[in-house]
């Protein structure tokens, strides 16, 4: 998984996709969750670190990080393969 | 180390320059408790969804709309709405402060009476009034209310046959500035048509005509329409008074005042455009005081309001199912609540509560009911803050029609429960079970 | 002497090609002699204009839609006034002012003026009243009737000759010429504001507005005739030329005199080639071209202000007759970060 290079993060949370024009606005969830995903971290290391800061069980993580990476993925924020290509 | 509080993460498009209908995030209201039972608890004991009434709130109401017309005007009846609600525990309270009973069917009128109120304190609305419908009313010297010529000429028939005397009032249609106009029940009053009834009413012996009744609409949000209203009905009782030397006994303005709740389409909320008991009254009034009927005469005003009444008192508790998105990214959300239990949600915007603290973030979101119908969405757009599978949720004002008009599909329709004065909850109305659905069924014989 | 410093709050910068008042509302409060004016602007969109023009605002605020509520309009409100203490606001939308209309004494109890029209007198001018209107002032007004169905199309063919105007309670209005194109713009009205859809008689003649300004008392502080020179798709003037008209200045006046018309208003009215005047519609508010008449000579915002402090504002009586107005676009260059910053903070 992996950003776009065009997009830019502001550490207030705001978001701009510079290839497509447009902008996004964070909750500090949000923009704690991308930083990471920036970093290159994947989901396993994401969710023991979250699991370890925050009051929340592995399910509800799993759940929530997917469907974040899902709106990423519609807004063209991460990088889609094809998703017809069952690998 | 205590842990950190976890909220969704979310990310949101900004909608650049296109009018953002909600603007900034709004201090999200929530309702934890009903008249002091919380959320949570009520579920628990009562499944989930469930109405919860507050009688509390039905007195309070009532108690506001008596004194704006009682402060106006010295001679005033309520008389009950029972298609509004009439689960009979919602009807005593009505009764108890002194209601009346105004119904629109023989089912409605038996209703009535089996909840102890006298026949002659009944006014029969309504279009369909069948010959043994008429009958019960004639022999419990009810209000009847005519609709037509037909229904006119059918009573007549009817009062000859039992060779009794029938109490009446005509129901009127007319312009009073409302659009549209209700033309399609009762007698017009611009053609002169109620005028026609009026006399062949008085020319008949068996029906004793005691009043005048019009209903111009349903939420009507112009009070000076029911000024309109009442001097064109107060025209008529003095028309009534200079042809045939009779006074009449009372002019029923009917219902129709709008509840707080907001109609689809409107701009404003509702809580803030629809107007107060007050100005309702205060339209009515002076209508009638100012007319040429002198005072010692003024006849008794009747009304009929329902919605305004109940609307308010009535909750809808309900648990999220799930959190999904749609392929364009919308987030949606089903509820365990469907159209089938909350048929006013086809002309409001409801409106939908978290019973506890939330995440600040709130995001443009789709309710959908749980049925496997595409037409089974409570809000089509709500800002909702992010919720999780099991949050418990109000929809409040929905204690109006709704379990009236309510369907049974697919499952049981669910317990209605009211808290009372002292602030413990009855259910008034057992959630359904397959044998009360089955009890009505019968298989052919093979 | 030295200027009073004040500070200014004012909605509707959204200058585009259907524009608000709030950027000429404040250019002409920039321009008085007797204000040190500084301008709070409140936006509801992110992209408004004023909010990227240089040396407009002082500051900027996002504030919520009046459809979310009044409370929560009026709270944010509140909150910007702690931050900035506003002495005055000017709203400049049709659609908020019932809620500032409903709130004025909460707000003037915090310290915040305004100078709006009453509620009665809001709602006396409603479209669909405008027959009832103009038989209580005393002014012609084009024959109206308002449907509730399409049934009475008859009534109307009974009433009027086409063409017929059918128009909204709130916006809208169409040209009809035959009863296809009637029943057309009545379900595209119906549907989108409901009821009553009002037919209007066809009043053939020229457009002509006034701006004004009532104080409340039945005087008229300004006023100041003009006539479109040129109307865009989006029936908006980009150009007007201010007129010498008699007739139309004694008609503002009588109806202020009559109305005691407290606050900005414009009334847009069709002179007939026989001289007769038909009062088509009132605006409840300062209209977006109200920096014609600051050209003029009749510094309307600047009047407002003061009538809305408590001022003894003398009527004013003269404008230059024949001064024009030509609006134009301009493309700004701005940064993204003005953007975000109005887009997350909502104040910038």
């Amino acid at each position: 998984m992996k950003i776009t290079e065009e997009i830019k993060i502001s550490d207030n949370g705001f978001v701009f996709n510079s290839r497509t024009g447009d902008s996004f606005n964070l909750n500090p969830f949000g923009l704690e969750l991308i930083k990471q995903i920036v970093e290159g971290k994947d989901f396993e290391i994401i969710r023991d670190v979250m699991l370890d800061k925050y009051d929340v069980d592995d399910l509800t993580i799993e759940k929530d990080f997917y469907e974040f990476c899902a709106l990423l993925k519609h807004h063209q924020i991460i990088v889609q393969g094809d998703p017809l290509d069952f690998k | 180390m205590s842990k950190l509080k976890y909220e969704k993460p979310v990310i949101s498009k900004i909608t650049a320059g296109v009018p953002n209908k909600f603007g900034l995030p709004a201090k999200q209201k929530i309702i934890s408790e009903i008249d002091g039972i919380p959320v949570p608890e009520l579920m628990e004991e009562f499944g989930s969804p469930v109405f919860v009434l507050s009688e509390k709130t039905i007195r309070d109401t009532y108690a506001e709309a008596k004194q704006a017309f009682e402060t106006r005007y010295p001679k005033v009846q309520f008389a009950w709405s029972y298609k509004t609600n009439y689960l009979d525990a919602v009807c005593n309270v009505f009764h108890d402060e002194g209601s009346w009973a105004e119904v629109v069917s023989g089912f409605e009128f038996t209703k009535a009476l089996s909840n102890g109120v006298n026949g002659s304190n009944i006014i029969f609305n309504g279009p369909e009034k069948s010959e043994e419908d008429l009958t019960l009313a004639i022999n419990h010297n009810a209000c009847i209310h005519i609709d037509h010529f037909d229904e006119l000429y059918l009573l007549i028939e009817t009062t000859r046959k039992l060779n009794k005397k029938a109490r009446v009032a005509i129901r009127i249609n007319l312009d009073a500035g409302i659009y549209p106009i209700w033309d399609r029940f009762g007698f017009n009053y611009e053609n002169g048509e109620a005028w026609n009834a009026i006399n062949r009413i008085m020319l008949t012996e068996n029906l004793e005509m005691i009043g005048l009744h019009t209903h111009i609409g349903t939420y009507i949000m112009v009070a000076s329409a029911y000024g309109i209203a009442a001097t064109k009905l107060s025209n008529l009782y003095m028309a009534i008074h200079r042809k045939f030397d009779h006074w009449l006994k009372y002019i029923d303005l009917g219902g129709g005042f709008a509840s707080k709740n907001t109609l689809k389409g409107a701009y404003m909320p509702g809580s803030e455009t629809c107007p107060s008991f007050d100005d309702y009254a205060e339209a009515i009034s002076n209508a009638i005081i100012s007319s040429e009927i002198p005072h010692e005469n003024l006849p008794v005003l009747f009304m009929e309001t329902g919605r305004a009444l109940v609307d308010d008192a009535g909750y809808l508790l309900t648990t999220v199912l799930a959190n999904k998105r749609s392929t364009v990214g919308r987030r949606t959300m089903v509820i365990d609540a469907g159209v089938n239990l909350l048929f006013t949600s086809f002309w409001y915007n409801l409106g939908v509560f978290p019973s506890k603290e939330v995440s600040s973030h709130v995001e443009e979101s789709t309710i959908y009911g749980p049925l496997c119908m595409n037409i089974d969405v409570i809000r089509d757009a709500i800002n909702f803050p992010q919720s999780k599978v099991g949050d418990q949720l109000v929809i409040e004002r929905v204690g109006a029609y709704n379990m009236t008009q309510w369907m049974q599909f697919i499952t049981f329709r669910p317990n209605v429960v009211l808290i009372d004065l002292n602030g413990k909850a009855h259910i008034i109305r057992r959630k359904e079970n397959l044998d009360s659905i089955q009890s009505f069924e019968v298989k052919p014989e093979k | 002497m030295s200027k009073q410093k004040i500070t200014l709050a004012v909605t509707g910068l959204n200058n585009t090609d259907n524009p608000g008042p709030g950027v000429p509302v404040i250019r002409g409060a920039k321009e008085s002699e007797d204000f040190d004016v500084r301008v709070i602007g409140l936006v509801y969109e992110n992209l408004e204009p004023g909010i990227y023009m240089e040396d407009l605002c002082d500051r900027i605020f996002q504030i919520p839609y009046p459809s979310s509520g009044s409370d929560e309009l009026i709270e944010r409100i509140e909150q910007i006034h702690q931050q900035e203490n506003i002495d005055v606001l000017i709203p400049n939308f049709d659609a908020e002012l019932f809620s500032f209309m409903k709130n004025e004494q909460r707000l003037l109890d915090k310290g915040i003026h305004m100078f709006l029209p009453s509620l009665k007198q809001f709602q006396e001018r409603d479209k669909d009243k405008l027959a009832d209107y103009g038989k209580k002032y005393g002014v012609k007004v084009p024959g109206s009737l308002n449907l509730g169905t399409i049934n009475q199309i008859a009534d109307l063919e009974d009433k009027f000759d086409y063409p017929v105007m059918i128009k909204g309670q709130f916006y809208d209005a169409y040209e009809a010429g035959n009863e296809e194109q009637v029943k057309q713009a009545f379900h595209k009205i119906s549907a989108k504001w409901g009821f009553p859809v009002i037919a209007q008689e066809f009043v053939k003649g020229t457009e002509v507005n006034v701006i004004a300004l009532g104080d409340g008392k039945g005087n008229t502080i300004a006023a100041v005739p003009m006539r479109k020179q040129y109307i865009t798709d989006k029936g908006k003037a980009w150009g007007g030329i201010t007129l010498a008209d008699e007739k139309m200045m004694e008609l503002t006046r009588m109806l202020i005199k009559k109305t005691k018309w407290k606050g900005g208003m414009e009334l847009e009215l069709i002179k007939t080639s026989s001289g007769e005047y038909f009062l088509i519609e009132i605006n409840p508010r300062i209209p977006a071209w109200v920096y014609l008449a600051v050209g003029a000579g009749q510094n309307i915002p600047d009047a407002l202000i003061k009538l809305a402090l408590g001022w003894d504002v003398k009527p004013m009586t003269k404008y230059k007759i024949g001064k024009m107005f030509v609006r134009y676009s301009y493309d700004m260059i701005v940064d993204l970060e003005k953007f975000a910053a109005i887009s997350m903070n909502k104040e910038i």
